[in-house]
């Protein structure tokens, strides 16, 4: 493991029933880089991100967040999670609660901070997402791409070391896209350590410095993106990428 | 916010309307109450001798829980001392019987609302009940009596202590002269018969007060009771009642007791429904042949 | 109607109303208590525990109050437990009323996505935080106006009190007639305590019901 990895997998399976979702996974993340996951429908690539943040139980193999252990039911679990920032494709804010509460419920409940602590980084935080004005407003009051960055501010606050994004714009109107790859881009523009899983294919092209190939639970291939997205070294990377190419002909 | 003042509105409206609707329904029954007082009977609930005659059935009013006055039988009969008369009105009507079971506290109500023509509940006569509805001539004695476990007899009602329960039944006069007479007596109230057996079996209460009849006969099925208090009060008797100012039923009845004197029929009554309770010994301390006193004092 | 009755039985009515409240409240709070329980054994999926929740909800809510406090009453001290007409009344309330709130609770918790939790234990969250903070105020309003008809119900259930002798309206008004016979003026006076003890708790019903309707989901 090289010093500045950040999150290393190790062999990882995953099987829900016997079906072998995960078939050995081995995956290192640098500090500070920015590697994108695609693939087709069902590959695993949503599987492997709820792996690491431990919502899902793996049936072999270990993952490791700086050197340390991530396991379902493990103790240290709730103090771990708090390494690795998680947005999901559905909208998962706490409908409940106003913005600003569900910015500030974690660092005031999970890390004891003050209230006006909090609120002045979630204000901070939200004014470079362009939502300042909404710190009041409830969830329901907000549109797709508005909820979206609200939860990567949620997920920021909490200061993770890595940060994963599970298709996060792939449940929202056309239009809304943009704002929220936007905030991405900015996130990597920073330097900040993410794993992102995808179908927006120049967004992957334009933010990662790797891009991961997967497909039937493994890693197929991987490398830069210039040298992925136009010489795929595998007949399956090519089959995959050659749709998009395809669409964007047509287009 | 404007959805909760809606809500409350409609609900005072709902109110307003339930409230005018009683206050309408209590004009109607004085004014009903003052006609049949008049004996103009034109809108009265009851239905006269000769109504019943033609319809054919009468509809009487007995217990079903209270063995050996009014109960049901095994077969889901109606037995007792008070269904053999009520049988041997409908055979000299020559009608059918309806029995409605009542409880205690609803033998006004239901000859008040005309639910049934004649009331047959061992029910006692008191100046109360005379205000309300009709008693015939009477057939049978009854006093309070006071039934207590024999771990601690009850022989007067001074043993009766501020932290004693007594066991009364709903609408019964042992309720109410407790009521009047003795204010200072907690009663444990139940709304029939069985649940108070069933108190006082369970020691929820230190006694019951019921008609003497009534804790003896419980005495006498249950071993561990005894009537310490064996009568209490006035001597009541207990009569027949119909719908206030039904004169023609009320007459034929008290024609037909005093007749049956002649056969002697409430010794009959007493030896095929009583005995096997009481024994012979209260025969004739509890039996009225021809409305007894009552029939030359009746009013 | 005369009102000097009125006047004369208002304050038994009174009496009677109070011990209504009395036992209401208390049998409604011990049955939200009870109904907590048996929601989180279930939510949990707590083996052996779920199937005795399971059971007694089952029973509960297929017997009537009436029987139920029979059996309390008047069965149990047959086998020497022998209780006293208010606690057999709280219990019998308690008991009926525990499993209609289980249910109300349980299906507010499943309304509830797991996508809610997962993202409080994504942030670091433990599964008591994330019950506490993120669950159980989504559950508790899906829920709301469930557990309002429920107090309601349970309120109008103690009529059926006067079985074990206790002196609640019902058996205030049936004892009134009993004994003086002016129906009219005892039924009157029933039907407006009865309204002025449950109308306060539909409004209040009502307003909580709105001020907690923030749980929408999706947009």
């Amino acid at each position: 493991m090289e010093k500045n990895t950040v999150l290393s997998l190790r062999g990882l399976v995953k099987q829900f029933d016997n079906v072998t979702i995960l078939d050995g996974i081995d995956l290192d993340i640098r500090q500070g880089e920015v590697a994108v996951i695609i693939g087709p429908s069902g590959c695993g690539k949503s599987t492997l991100l709820r792996c690491i943040n431990a919502l899902e139980p793996v049936q072999g193999g270990e993952i490791l967040l700086e050197g340390e252990p991530v396991a379902a039911g493990g103790k240290n679990l709730p103090r771990i999670r708090q390494k690795i920032g998680m947005v999901f494709q559905s909208y998962d804010l706490f409908p409940h609660l106003t913005v600003m509460d569900n910015i500030t419920l974690s660092p005031r409940k999970v890390q004891k901070r003050s209230r006006e602590d909090a609120e002045q980084e979630a204000r901070e935080l939200l004014a470079r997402v362009g939502l300042s004005d909404k710190e009041k407003s409830y969830p329901r009051e907000l549109s797709g791409g508005q909820k979206q960055r609200v939860a990567i501010v949620r997920m920021l606050i909490m200061h993770p070391e890595i940060l994963l994004f599970d298709e996060v714009t792939a449940a929202l109107d056309p239009e809304m896209v943009r704002e929220v790859l936007d905030v991405m881009l900015d996130l990597a523009a920073q330097g900040r350590t993410m794993l992102i899983v995808t179908h927006e294919m120049n967004f992957a092209r334009a933010v990662a410095d790797r891009v991961i190939f997967m497909d039937e639970g493994r890693i197929v291939e991987e490398g830069a993106p210039d040298d992925l997205f136009d010489h795929p070294k595998t007949e399956r990377a090519g089959a995959f990428l050659n749709m998009f190419t395809f669409e964007s002909v047509r287009a | 916010m404007r959805r909760t003042k809606w809500f409350a509105i409609s609900f005072l409206a709902a109110l307003g309307v339930t409230l005018a609707g009683c206050g309408q329904v209590s004009a109607g029954s004085a004014a009903q109450a003052a006609e049949t007082t008049d004996d103009q009977g034109s809108k009265a609930v009851y239905r006269t001798l000769d109504e019943i005659k033609s319809d054919g059935t009468v509809n009487i009013g007995v217990f079903s829980d209270k063995n050996p006055f009014g109960y049901v039988d095994e077969n889901g009969a109606y037995q007792g001392y008070d269904v053999y008369f009520a049988e041997r009105i409908g055979q000299d009507l020559g009608v059918k019987i309806n029995y409605v079971s009542t409880e205690a506290a609803n033998r006004v109500e239901y000859l008040e609302t005309g639910k049934v023509d004649i009331v047959l509940a061992n029910f006692t006569v008191t100046k109360e009940r005379a205000e309300k509805v009709d008693f015939a001539l009477p057939y049978m004695n009854v006093a309070l009596g006071v039934v207590s476990p024999d771990s601690r007899v009850i022989t007067d009602l001074s043993e009766i202590t501020a932290d004693d329960e007594v066991i009364v039944i709903s609408g019964t006069t042992a309720e109410t002269y407790l009521t009047e007479n003795n204010p200072e007596i907690k009663l444990q109230k139940y709304d029939t018969y069985a649940n108070a057996k069933n108190a006082i079996e369970n020691g929820n209460g230190v006694a019951w007060a019921n008609d003497n009849t009534e804790v003896i006969a419980f005495a006498l099925q249950n071993p561990g009771y005894t009537v310490g208090i064996p009568s209490l009060g006035s001597q009541d008797t207990i009569a027949p009642a119909v719908s206030k100012g039904n004169t023609t039923l009320l007459d034929w009845i008290n024609d037909e007791i005093r007749a049956l004197a002649d056969e002697q029929f409430f010794h009959k009554d007493y030896e095929a429904t009583l005995v096997d309770t009481y024994g012979l010994d209260y025969e004739e301390s509890l039996v009225l042949e021809g409305g007894g006193a009552a029939a030359t004092a009746a009013p | 109607m005369d009102a000097a009755v009125l006047h004369e039985y208002l304050p038994l009515y009174a009496k009677a109303a109070l011990l209504t409240i009395r036992l209401g409240l208390l049998g409604v709070l011990l049955s939200i208590l009870t109904g907590l329980f048996c929601a989180a054994v279930q939510y949990l999926k707590i083996p052996l525990l779920r199937i005795i929740v399971r059971v007694y909800i089952e029973l509960s809510r297929n017997t009537p109050l009436l029987i139920q406090l029979f059996f309390i009453y008047y069965g149990l001290p047959k086998i020497g437990i022998r209780t006293d007409p208010a606690v057999c009344g709280v219990a019998g309330l308690t008991f009926l009323g525990g499993s209609y709130m289980a249910e109300a609770f349980r299906s507010g918790l499943e309304a509830i996505p797991p996508i809610q939790e997962e993202s409080a234990l994504s942030l670091g969250m433990t599964r008591i935080q994330a019950a506490v903070h993120v669950i159980l105020p989504q559950a508790l309003s899906v829920s709301v106006p469930a557990f309002v008809a429920n107090v309601i119900f349970l309120l109008k259930e103690t009529s059926v009190f006067s079985a074990v002798s206790l002196m609640d309206l019902m058996f205030t008004a049936k004892d009134l007639i009993g004994l003086y016979y002016d129906t009219t003026e005892a039924l009157f006076l029933l039907v407006v305590f009865y309204l002025l003890m449950l109308l306060p708790v539909s409004i209040l019903g009502s307003i909580v019901e709105k001020k907690v309707r923030y749980a929408g989901f999706g947009t």
